[in-house]
């Protein structure tokens, strides 16, 4: 394959590149310049949706679709940048704005166009405070050059841009938890509907939009919708920026067309080239936590939108691989997974509250050497019964959740069993006494009785 | 909502309509289908956490919640199928895996049809005979018992946050939030304190809607189930607002007291009303007293009143005093006999400010809330009239602008978007430089500011205390006829008093005759006179210092009428049975009236009690 000539990452690495004037000098803001000044929201919208855009921020949502929910008669529009990138393994959004904020500022600017949007939101994650103050220098710079606030190239459009600093919680990344958080409350995932496109912050339409996803923009408008839907497979267009972390030669974050195979992105001369100190793959989890884990054998999987549900998983997520070394126990892989869910459930829905923290002391437990196999079923059991998809909660987090957690036990069951047949029998029961004191003799403790005879609600009538 | 258009749907192969905006859960249950929900509640916001409402829908991909789902033509919806109670079951096994409900020790836990549990209730309906998932032990959760009347056991807490949004919506004072995320949220108190030290005004509204034993109230808890219970639709008699109440009795005692959804209140009562009235009471008085010797002895009604009546007869002039808590019916028939037997005018309340002038256009409780604009003219009705002042803050968190007029500084300063003194607004006459002023944007005088500030809202209401000058009254007189009026009144029953003549005033006979009810007055001290008798259902000083005291009856044993500050008349009755040797005031006042020849009839005071 021939080298890819990186799009979104092209000024990475360039001397002085976190500034307007060599942002400028590249080309910055042209793309911006052409959008306003030549095109009209409705073509940049139409533009959009040719190219195939799809949302960079984990579900995969067309982008022009979403800015045409809109209401045709709103009077204001907001647009909220959801930087608060913390799917676990995931750091695209951090590594280009470090290395190029003004490309995203100019994506604001052509989103914020094509919605007729009046006010722009960034909210950053909260640790990132470097981060913070580079994109602030950047806003600055753009708006002293006249780049934001009245009346932007001469045209009477006006954009205001601010960013928010986040308040730490996984769930603020959940398009409608970043908008209540963004207006002070708690950051609690709304319900829907009303969707945000109708009724987002401050009940005003809203759209929601990754920080990668606005990059893109720059460069289909720069090169046209055409040029971006030859990128990448079918119905996954465009190029991704790539991340993998763990025992790899190489972790970093890497730019590639849609559609790279995972052994490509672990083993290739331009990716990481490789795992490191002799280890073998034990799996990957390759978009992010949420979506799942592929095994050795699963490596030749596709990372565009389509061909990871092939794989038992969520989707492409954040296409962040976290690269798991043979020498790593799965126990510890599925504990780590449940405690992160626990800990950033919001504790909204029943379902999610109790599910996700449930599943982690059960996962505890398995670690620490007092599992039993009718955990493992009762486990996956559970992952069938949680998250929006049965619809039992309010936002995606405990779908999330579920998909690494089901697709762990699935996958290395053979390796849980293992563990659990060597433990030593008399550790279920010192585990469950330290932490029980007085419950382990209950009798029903984990073990499902055959047949529960109590009149069921269906028999009994509503 | 009303005249939102009617769609068409289909709830378990039933067709039924329900008006475009509704909700699923607010259309089955209006068709008398029920929907289970534990975070639901009719007066509060939905908020669609707890899941257990779910709802089969065609053409959804997902089960969906019906207290959130809203209605649309043509859904075809299944609200119990083994899908759903898949879901269900799965939602009631985590909660009752989380925290540790040992339900043989909860005030609430019954059997599957005494339960008041809500949570137990489904239960045992989905059949939980077992746990699924185990329980975790692992965390204390804690018991906050330091609040004065009510108790929260957080290990039986199911997170609903119906105490939050009944303490955010209803009561409008903001104290419960919630802390910690996933399993370790908790609810908490302000910036979680203990609840006895938080912002809490102890209304106890939480406490009512609370469907768990998680709340619960140290007089009634273990004291019967609902279905032991007798509850009797009320109205407190604590201040003139004139709360509907749910009065919780068993075995003749008042075990408990609800807001009553349905009135003016919506449900929302202040500590004096839903708490204080079952606190501890001094003894009670149960037979006549006379003093002998300096001493206080029992005595027979017939001694007591012959000895009641004989000096009565001997004073030069006598005086009457009466407790504004009292229904008409008492007030009337001292009123009479004062007027019939004694032929004294010296009779007036006990305590109190007299009613402010009547301005007509009363606007009713409902009003207070539902007002976009509420301007406060003296009184402090977040101390006098809780209830009301909880109203207003409601209004004031739905949008409503807030005026505040007093010389005093009031809890409700901090919420008002313009604040001036009872001076400023002593003009009623525009001056002619008014609008010059307005032009320039000088202060224009305040009266002016009312003005502008009733015309510019749509549902404005004036609430007024009493005291204020008749500059002032002139000032209100004026402004514009959209404005809709409260006075807000001191003592329960005042306005009933004023219209049978009763004022609060000075009395000056040389014997005293007090009928004070169940009224506490400690504290009061009246001038010593030759001869005092005091009618009262509780010892206190005033009865200490009484040569003869009657025993009257309490209110929960009272039947008649009152009149609140909306100028309703309010039925009191009786919720308990009043000891045997009790009569009602009026009985005894005829009694003692019949001693002194007078042919005081029932029918007189009845008529005059019956044109308040
Ligand atoms: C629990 C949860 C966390 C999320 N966190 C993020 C996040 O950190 N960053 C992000 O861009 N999207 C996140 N999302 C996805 C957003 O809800 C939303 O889909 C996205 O911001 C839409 O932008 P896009 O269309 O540009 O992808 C999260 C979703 C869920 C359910
Ligand atoms: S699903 Fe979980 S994270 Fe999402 S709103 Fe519900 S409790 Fe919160
Ligand atoms: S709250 Fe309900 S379920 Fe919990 S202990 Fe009490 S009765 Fe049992
Ligand atoms: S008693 Fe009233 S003020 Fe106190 S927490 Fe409950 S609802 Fe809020
Ligand atoms: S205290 Fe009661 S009302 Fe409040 S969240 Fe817990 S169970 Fe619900």
């Amino acid at each position: 394959m021939a080298r890819f000539e990186p799009v979104l990452l092209r000024n990475v690495g360039v001397e002085g590149s976190r500034t307007l004037r060599v942002y400028e000098s590249r080309g910055g803001y042209a793309a911006a310049r052409k959008a306003l000044t030549t095109m009209s929201p409705e073509e940049v919208t139409e533009i959009t949706k040719k190219s195939g855009l799809r949302g960079r921020g984990g579900a995969g949502f067309p982008t022009g679709m979403k800015w045409s929910f809109l209401p045709k008669d709103r009077t204001i529009t907001y647009l909220c940048v959801n930087f608060d990138e913390s799917e676990p393994g995931t750091f695209n959004n951090r590594y280009l704005v470090d290395h190029d904020p003004h490309q995203l500022l100019e994506g604001i600017l052509i989103a914020g166009y094509a919605t007729r949007a009046t006010t722009a939101y960034i909210y950053i994650r909260v640790e990132f405070h470097e981060t913070f103050h580079i994109l602030q220098r950047a806003l600055d710079e753009a708006y002293a050059a006249g780049l934001f606030g009245r009346n932007i190239f001469g045209t009477d459009y006006s954009l205001e841009c601010y960013i928010h600093r986040g308040a730490g919680a996984y769930v603020c990344g959940e398009e409608t938890g970043l908008i209540e958080s963004l207006e002070g409350k708690r950051g609690w995932p709304r319900i829907k509907p009303p969707f945000p496109a109708i009724e987002g912050a401050f009940r005003k339409p809203t759209v929601v939009n990754n920080v990668e996803t606005l990059a893109c923009l720059v460069h289909i408008i720069e090169r046209g919708p055409e040029w971006f839907s030859s990128i990448g497979t079918p119905g996954s267009a465009g190029p991704k920026l790539y991340q993998v972390s763990g025992p790899v030669n190489r972790p970093g974050c890497f730019e590639a067309p849609l559609g790279l195979t995972c052994r490509e992105l672990i083993f290739g001369d331009d990716f990481a080239r490789g795992m490191a100190g002799g280890r073998k793959v034990k799996g990957v989890i390759p978009g992010g936590l949420s979506v799942g884990i592929l095994t050795a054998d699963e490596l030749d999987c596709k990372l565009d939108f389509d061909d990871p549900k092939k794989y038992g998983l969520l989707g492409l997520g954040t296409a962040a691989a976290i690269v798991i070394g043979d020498d790593a126990d799965i126990r510890h892989v599925l504990l780590n997974t449940c405690r992160f869910y626990a800990m950033e459930s919001c504790g909204q829905c029943t379902q999610c509250r109790e599910g996700t923290g449930w599943m982690y002391r059960i996962a505890r437990r398995i670690a620490e050497g007092a599992g039993r196999s009718a955990d493992l079923d009762l486990l996956v059991e559970q992952t069938f019964s949680m998250g929006m998809m049965p619809g039992l909660s309010i936002c995606g987090l405990p779908d999330g959740a579920v998909y690494p957690i089901r697709t762990i036990i699935q996958k290395y069951r053979a390796e849980f069993e293992r563990h659990i047949a060597q433990q030593a029998s008399s550790r279920t029961v010192e585990v469950i006494k330290e932490r029980v004191p007085s419950a382990y003799e209950l009798p029903i403790l984990g073990q499902r009785p055959a047949q529960v005879t109590w009149p069921t609600a269906a028999s009994s009538g509503a | 909502m009303s005249d939102a258009p009617l769609v068409n749907l289909t709830i378990n192969g039933r067709l039924i309509r329900a008006r475009a905006g509704q909700t699923v859960m607010e259309a089955a249950t209006a068709e008398g289908i029920h929907i289970h929900s534990l975070c639901h509640h009719p007066e509060l916001k939905p908020e669609g956490s707890c899941r257990l409402c779910l709802v089969d829908i065609e053409k959804q991909r997902t089960l969906q919640p019906a207290c959130t789902f809203p209605v649309a033509e043509g859904l075809v919806i299944q609200t119990e199928n083994p899908k759903i109670t898949a879901a269900r079951r799965f939602a009631l096994q985590m909660i009752f895996s989380e925290r540790s409900h040992y339900c043989m020790y909860c005030p609430r836990s019954g059997t599957a049809e005494s339960t008041d549990c809500e949570l137990q209730r489904l239960g045992y309906k989905y059949g939980l005979a077992n746990w699924e998932y185990t329980p975790h032990y692992g965390k204390d959760w804690p018991v906050d018992a330091t609040r004065k009347y009510f108790i929260m056991d957080h290990s039986r807490c199911i997170l609903c946050r119906r105490c939050v949004r009944a303490c955010n919506q209803i009561a409008a004072n903001h104290t419960l939030g919630v802390g910690m995320r996933g399993a370790r949220t908790m609810i908490v108190a302000d910036d979680d304190v203990p609840f006895g030290q938080s912002s809490c005004v102890s209304c106890g509204t939480c406490l009512q809607v609370c469907p768990t034993g998680a709340l619960f109230d140290r007089h009634s808890a273990y004291c019967g189930h609902d279905k032991d219970v007798v509850q009797t639709q009320a109205a407190c008699l604590g201040c003139s607002v004139g709360c509907g109440i749910q009065a919780v009795t068993r075995d003749n005692q008042l075990l408990r007291v609800e807001g009553d959804w349905e009135a003016g209140n919506r449900g929302l009562l202040c500590s004096i009303g839903r708490f204080e009235v079952v606190e501890p009471k001094p003894p009670r008085i149960t037979q006549p007293l006379i003093r002998r010797e300096w001493q206080l002895v029992e005595a027979t009604w017939d001694e007591a009143l012959a000895h009641v009546a004989a000096r009565l007869r001997e004073a030069e002039r006598v005086a009457g005093l009466a407790s504004p808590r009292l229904p008409n019916e008492s007030l009337a028939a001292f009123a009479c006999f004062f007027q019939e037997v004694l032929g004294s005018n010296d009779v007036a309340l006990l305590y109190g400010e007299n009613p402010p002038d009547d301005l007509g256009r009363t606007a009713t409780l409902r009003d207070v809330a539902d007002s976009d604009c509420v301007i406060v003219i003296g009184g402090d009705p977040c101390s006098n009239q809780k209830v009301i002042g909880a109203l207003i803050k409601r209004a004031f968190d739905n949008g409503a602008r807030l005026i505040v007029v007093n010389d005093r500084p009031t809890e409700l300063d901090a919420y008002a978007c313009v604040r001036l003194e009872l001076e400023d607004i002593s003009h009623a006459v525009e001056s002619p430089f008014e609008r010059l002023r307005h032009t320039y944007h000088l202060r224009v005088s305040g009266v002016a500011q009312l003005k502008q500030a009733v015309a510019a809202a749509q549902r404005p209401v004036v609430l007024y205390g009493s005291g204020l000058s008749t500059t002032v009254y002139a000032g209100l007189r004026v402004l514009p006829d959209k404005a809709r009026f409260v006075p807000l009144i001191e003592g329960t029953n005042t306005a009933g008093a004023a219209r049978l003549g009763l004022r609060a005033q000075p009395v000056h006979g040389d014997a005293l005759y007090i009928l004070l009810g169940d009224d506490m007055v400690n504290g009061h001290v009246l001038p010593q006179r030759q001869f005092t008798v005091v009618q009262a259902a509780y010892r206190s000083a005033l009865t200490e210092a009484a040569d003869v005291v009657l025993p009257a009856r309490i209110w929960a044993e009272q039947k008649g009428h009152v009149v609140n500050m909306e100028g309703r008349t309010l039925e009191v009755r009786p919720l308990l049975d009043a000891p045997n040797s009790i009569q009602s005031d009026w009985e005894t006042i005829l009694r003692l009236g019949g001693l002194m020849g007078s042919a005081l009839s029932f029918d007189a005071i009845s008529e005059m009690s019956l044109a308040v």
